[in-house]
């Protein structure tokens, strides 16, 4: 699964795929064959992506950036 | 006696003109007909008539007032004696005993009262400036890579933030910057968090808020220099501070204004759910599509059969049937899974009562024919790779009457591959029907 190409991305080619193949009269038989492969291919990408995507929280700090974790902490406790 | 008499006036004014000249002079005066005044209760009385009787004092100064039994009824909170108070109306005179008096219609507590009159200046003024102008409004991106978050590390604000977006669409990642969101040092931090969120180039997108609380603890987001902030950025802001009923100078600056925390988050980034249906629908179109072409094909090759037997064209039949079966071999087995994943999005839909099918399945079947029609003129094969040749003269025109060639001329022939130069040797008229 290619995890670096994001979501966005994915979904944008999935749709240029399908308008490709829409529009097939410009497609070899070849052509035809591997739109409809990347098509099925970005689908099952896309929602893979969702299906296994978990939010990544970072916090800013005097330092840089470091994980947030979503667990109340003690302040947190106290209201 | 007769001097006395000579200075005695033909014509002295009466009561009741004197007092009418000067009710006159105070009534016409616009500064005192639309005044608030500030100051302690005193003397407070509410007789029978529900009228509200009381003089407004500071030190030893004094102005009598009276709110009349409409508008006591309706008054945001009932006045005692020492009560700090904001009283606005206009002066006016008591002809029965030529007071004057202040006849009021608002009243308000004196601390938020007066932090309220302020604000309403200063929106005035900002709106003015043009700060909440539609045409400064950015869009939102529809799919955000990158949220940062301007609120307290603390709060509800955040977590109701997180839970929401975990839900709707966990891609997205999210950058929390820290600030107080009430207190003298809230509305700095807020400024500079909102500032550093644009120093960077990562974010797409901005949620500048808290969660509920009083109108004191919310009014950080009520400062100038917060509404000035989120005016200046370049990454669209949306403001999320408190609750429905609250509003505050930031949400009228912000690009989008949510009533809470938790709807910030909903409008930052669409719902995973209907995201998968749509890429279900588009899974559908594509199999849809590639169906209609091995129909095609086959077609265009069972006539390409009968036509031409010869054996060098056996071979490219041969291997376009090779592929075609390829092809039906895919999409059936994708279908099988189809036809199972469109069962579960059916039941998800039902459940959910998202979505009506009936549209959907009206939707497909536009499409279906869209695509028929489409599909039908498409020729993968093309007329060249048949066998047929385009000739042309030297001005690219096709030559498609001997008529317009002489012996000698040279032509071009177009193939299915490459281009042939040729001349004319002989010509054959052939009379048209």
């Amino acid at each position: 699964m290619d995890r670096d190409v994001n979501f966005e991305e994915s979904l944008t080619q999935l749709e240029e795929t399908i308008r490709l193949l829409e529009s097939g009269d410009e497609l070899t038989l070849e052509e035809s064959l591997k739109a409809f492969e990347d098509g099925i291919r970005l689908a099952r990408l896309c929602r893979q992506k969702l299906d296994d995507a978990e939010l990544r929280i970072q916090k800013l700090t005097e330092d840089g950036e470091e994980p947030f974790s979503t667990v109340k902490d003690e302040v947190f406790d106290q209201i | 006696m007769e001097l006395f008499k000579e200075t005695l006036p033909q014509h002295p004014y009466t009561v009741v003109e004197v007092v009418q000249y000067i009710k006159d002079i105070l009534t016409f005066e616009p500064a005192l007909s639309d005044i608030w005044v500030k100051g302690e209760i005193s003397d407070l009385n509410r007789p029978y008539s529900g009228h509200l009787y009381f003089k407004v004092k500071e030190e030893n100064n004094t102005i009598n007032c009276v709110i009349f039994k409409n508008r006591a009824i309706n008054l945001e909170s009932q006045p005692k004696n020492g009560d700090e108070v904001l009283i606005h109306g206009k002066i006016d005179i008591y002809p029965k005993n030529s007071t004057y008096q202040l006849i009021g219609d608002q009243l308000k507590p004196a601390g938020i009262g007066l932090m309220q009159l302020e604000l309403e200046h200063l929106k005035a003024r900002l709106g003015k400036e043009g700060l909440f102008d539609e045409e400064h409004k950015k869009p939102t991106p529809l799919f955000p890579k990158k949220i940062g978050v301007v609120t307290s590390a603390t709060g509800a604000a955040i977590q109701d933030i997180i839970r929401v977006l975990s839900e709707r669409y966990p891609v997205v990642e999210v950058l929390l910057f820290p600030t107080l969101v009430q207190g003298n040092e809230a509305p700095t931090q807020i400024v500079t968090a909102i500032q550093m969120a644009n120093q960077r180039s990562d974010l797409d997108l901005l949620i500048v808020g808290r969660g509920g609380g009083s109108i004191e603890e919310l009014w950080s987001f009520n400062d100038e220099s917060v509404a000035r902030a989120i005016f200046a950025s370049q990454i669209p802001i949306i403001s999320a501070v408190g609750h429905e009923t609250d509003v505050t100078l930031a949400d009228f600056v912000a690009d989008y204004r949510s009533a809470t925390p938790s709807s910030a988050a909903e409008h930052a980034v669409p719902d995973q759910h209907e995201l998968k249906r749509k890429i279900y629908d588009q899974e559908s179109r594509l199999l849809q599509n590639i169906g209609q072409i091995v129909k095609f094909l086959r077609t265009d090759l069972r006539a390409l059969e009968h036509q031409i037997p010869a054996e060098r064209q056996l071979n490219r039949i041969n291997r376009l049937r090779q592929k075609i079966g390829q092809m039906q071999l895919t999409s059936q087995n994708i279908i099988k899974q189809k036809i199972h994943q469109l069962k579960d999005i059916v039941n998800l839909c039902q459940q959910k009562q998202m979505l009506s099918i009936k549209d959907l399945k009206q939707d497909k079947e536009t499409k279906l024919q869209v695509n028929a029609a489409k599909l039908s003129q498409l020729n993968p094969l093309g007329i060249l790779e048949r066998g047929y040749s385009i000739v042309s003269n030297s001005n690219s025109k096709p030559i498609t009457n001997t008529a317009s060639v002489e012996i000698g001329d040279t032509v071009y022939i177009k193939l299915a591959q490459g281009k042939l130069t040729s001349q004319v040797i002989s010509k054959e008229e052939i009379e048209s029907g």
